[in-house]
């Protein structure tokens, strides 16, 4: 197995090469760091001369990729490219482009926390609802109860999330007036500010999951070692958790795992509405500030999470079915 | 110049260390100052705490002011130190309806603190229902709407062949004239009605009211290329008018009169079209429209404008200018012509360069307020009106957002330190942010009943499948069996 991890990482060193490729490629397409200086600047009384102190104050005072007034590799290093490859690769990420935001790498780290109390509460709650649920509606299967329950599923898939939110700000808090619309605060006064999005985000996403993890176990309940087990006279509950739920686990694992990154990144449209300081509002401020600096990195920190977490779901494979083996 | 307050020179050095500003320590961050407050707590994007500055020099609080302050309360606190409130919490709140709960719920003493034009929502909202006319009515909001001194406008680029400048005397008269007939289409009383959210008063001039040497709003004062006196009332003049000058122009029913190609023109938007937005840029295609020019909207940003700008490779465009100062100059120098935008990389976008108007600026910008000045501003304004280089767009009305507990509140554009002056009646806020906001439980059991329910149900089900047998027959639940023993007693 630790041949195999090793190539995987060498795998998602090649991909994160290409995706810093790609971005530096797309963002310094999209804008110049000119007009980086403008936006930032503002519309007011925007000199050539401010343009130019904006533009060295960040390093964007270089060629983009080729300095033909170097001589040797510094032609290729000492370029914007360069300067800005590497430090992500080392995860320094620098000064954000706007004139107030500081060090990237501080906002990060200090943001991250507020992600992960919204996370990984969610995440493992998540787990668990969509789980039980799923397994509910197996053990009512050929009921009123199933039937309606999946065409509650979908009803549920069906709608957007930013429909829960506005509805369950609407009655949770204007309506029932028992949790805050909005806001944050660090210390145990979190709970009641981050209950309303957990309790929303798990809503939103129960009927997705729920569906797909029934269809996954219903697809277990028709193998043979099931009727070996009702055989043997185990009663239903013990069939499903003990033997269905065990064998079921790899596509649960695969759709569960693809959900970790967001554990870290925080959730984009969750932590906007929810005025929650988290990695996801931190990119979508930045998106609207067009502070392409944070926006890079974000996006760096996401594809290294997104091979990350990869590389530990398939481990969790051999975890979850012995008969899986890396190679 | 985005900072107005005079830095002294040790604060500037010391924020200019290397490696201060790549640390975040720049004077937005960790400022240094002699104010009434100091700033605790700077968390980006989500709070900035400001606590009394107990080595302030202290300020009493002024005995004059504005006509009609004195009758709104605005004087009661005179002669008294200032600030008078101890801590001021800034919590940054982007999603607007979650802001607007909080502040309906108390939880927001003042809604937006920066800006002075969010009010305006909650007096359509007023507008709109008589339920929720009712609720602001009684919980007391202050949104009484004032002008300010900021300008919005469409304008024309002077150095296009076809509006601006023409090469002969005559052609530029034609051109003139098309700009007076564009003038005389964009109807601004109309788009204030169509557009509440962003209503003023039409401009007849380019220096906004409140400003000295501004005549917007007198009797008698008005834009006579685009209006005229009706009954002794100011009232736009008609669109066969603006048909008229087109003719004139050379472009009779919006068509070339040599070639008899239809006129089109382009019109650079700020911002890429939206659904907030589209309905505003259809706005002035109709206008345009109306006397048969057909206008290509160029949606763009403003890295992309300012670099349009700098090539004078534009037509027709819609800009704002709030004050840096109150001074009608601060409006004026907008159309002084060594100030052109293409040329000289100033803030005269239009570039307009008219040797009266620049010679009249240039005694404007050094004289003090008073008759003469008024002259000046008064013959700048009319030759203004006649070159016609913007439609003159309109001064935005403002309203903001408080509770009627905050005292001492005076918004303007350009006043920045309202903070020290404020004072509030906390006991008013405690008890109504208690009473606005009573729990509401009883939904909440309703649900819980709700689930006990289905729970119950499917336990049910469950336990009839376990007695089900195999042709789906259920069968009674069957006794233990009893055990047979026998003991030696």
């Amino acid at each position: 197995m630790g041949s195999y991890v090793v190539r995987r990482i060498a795998y998602g060193a090649l991909v994160l090469l290409g995706v810093n490729l790609i971005t530096f490629f797309l963002f310094f397409t999209v804008y110049t760091p000119d007009d980086m200086a403008r936006l930032n600047l503002g519309g007011k009384r925007v000199t050539p001369e401010a343009i130019e102190k904006w533009k060295a104050e960040r390093g964007y005072d270089k060629p983009l990729y080729w300095n033909d007034a170097r001589d040797g590799s510094a032609r290729l290093s000492d370029t914007v490219f360069w300067d800005r490859s590497v430090s992500l690769f080392a995860l320094r990420f620098g000064r954000a482009d706007g004139e107030a935001a500081g060090d990237i790498g501080d906002e990060v780290a200090a943001r991250m926390k507020v992600s992960l109390q919204l996370a990984l509460p969610l995440f493992i709650l998540q787990v668990i609802a969509s789980v039980a649920f799923a397994l509910l509606l197996v053990m009512l299967r050929g009921t009123k109860l199933d039937v309606w329950g999946v065409v509650l599923c979908v009803v549920m898939l069906s709608i957007s999330s930013l429909f829960y939110i506005m509805v369950g700000q609407f009655f949770f808090s204007r309506l029932m007036k028992i949790a805050p619309a909005s806001g944050y605060a660090a210390g145990f006064d979190a709970v009641k500010f981050l209950a309303l999005p957990i309790l929303l985000s798990l809503i939103a996403r129960i009927g997705g999951e729920g569906r797909l993890y029934r269809a996954m176990l219903l697809e277990e309940l028709g193998k043979d070692y099931v009727r070996t087990a009702r055989a043997k006279g185990l009663a239903e509950p013990r069939v499903m958790i003990v033997h269905v739920l065990r064998n079921a686990l790899i596509p649960v694992i695969t759709s569960a795992g693809a959900y970790l990154p967001y554990v870290f990144m925080g959730s984009l449209v969750f932590e906007s509405f929810f005025g929650l300081p988290g990695l996801g509002a931190y990119v979508i401020e930045a998106i609207g500030k067009q502070d392409f600096a944070i926006v890079r990195t974000m996006v760096f920190l996401g594809s290294l999470l997104y091979i990350a977490t990869y590389i530990v779901i398939d481990i969790a494979y051999t975890w979850a079915d012995p008969r899986v083996r890396l190679a | 110049m985005t900072f107005m307050a005079p830095v002294p020179w040790e604060a500037d050095a010391f924020y200019a260390q290397p490696g201060m500003a790549q640390r975040g320590m720049t004077l937005d961050r960790w400022p240094v100052g002699t104010g009434p407050y100091m700033m605790s707590e700077y968390i980006q994007d989500r709070r900035i705490t400001m606590v009394r500055n107990p080595n302030y020099r202290g300020e009493p609080y002024p005995c004059e002011g504005a006509p009609g302050d004195k009758e709104a309360g605005l004087l009661d606190d005179c002669g008294k130190p200032t600030p008078f409130i101890d801590k001021m919490v800034l919590t940054v709140d982007r999603e607007g309806t979650s802001l607007k709960n909080k502040f309906r719920q108390g939880y927001y003493d003042i809604e937006v603190y920066e800006r002075s034009d969010t009010g305006k929502d909650y007096l359509i909202d007023m507008m709109d229902s008589e339920r929720v006319n009712a609720e602001y009515a009684e919980k007391g909001f202050q949104l009484k709407p004032f002008s300010d001194v900021n300008v919005y406008y469409i304008a024309f680029n002077l150095l296009d062949p076809t509006l601006g400048y023409g090469q002969t005397p005559e052609q530029d008269e034609r051109n003139r004239k098309l700009r007076h007939a564009i003038s005389i289409a964009i109807d601004w009383e109309e788009y204030s009605k169509t557009f509440p959210r962003r209503s003023g008063d039409a401009a007849m001039g380019p220096v906004a009211p409140g400003v000295f040497g501004s005549r917007e709003g007198q009797p008698g004062f008005f834009n006579p290329v685009t209006h005229r006196l009706v009954n002794g009332k100011v009232e736009r003049r008609p669109i066969d008018d603006a048909k008229r000058l087109l003719a004139e122009a050379g472009y009779p029913d919006g068509r070339d009169a040599k070639t008899g190609k239809p006129l089109v023109i382009n019109y650079d938007y700020y911002s890429a079209p939206n659904p907030g937005n589209k309905p505003e840029i259809d706005w002035v295609v109709r206008q345009f429209d109306k006397i048969d020019i057909q206008l290509e909207v160029r949606a763009t940003d403003n890295p992309q404008f300012q670099d349009k700008a700098k090539k004078g490779s534009y037509q027709v465009f819609w800009l704002g200018w709030n004050a840096d100062y109150p001074d009608a100059e601060n409006f004026l120098f907008l159309l002084y012509g060594p100030n052109g935008k293409t040329k000289y990389q100033g803030e005269n976008y239009s570039n307009y360069a008219s040797p009266a108007y620049d010679k009249l600026f240039e005694r404007i910008k050094s004289l003090d307020d008073g008759d003469e000045k008024q002259r000046l501003i008064d013959e700048a304004v009319k030759v203004a009106q006649q070159d016609a280089p913007w439609t003159m767009g309109f001064f935005p009305h403002a309203s903001a957002a408080s509770q009627r507990w905050v005292k001492n509140l005076k918004y303007a554009l350009l006043i920045r330190d309202t903070g020290r002056y404020l004072r509030l009646d906390t006991a008013d806020r405690a008890a109504a942010i208690q009473a606005w906001n009573r729990p509401v439980w009883w939904p909440l059991w309703l649900l819980v009943v709700a689930l006990i329910g289905v729970a119950w149900f499917a336990w049910h089900n469950l336990r009839r499948r376990d007695r089900m047998n195999g042709r789906g027959q259920t069968l009674p639940d069957r006794e233990p069996p009893a055990l047979a023993a026998s003991g030696r007693g």
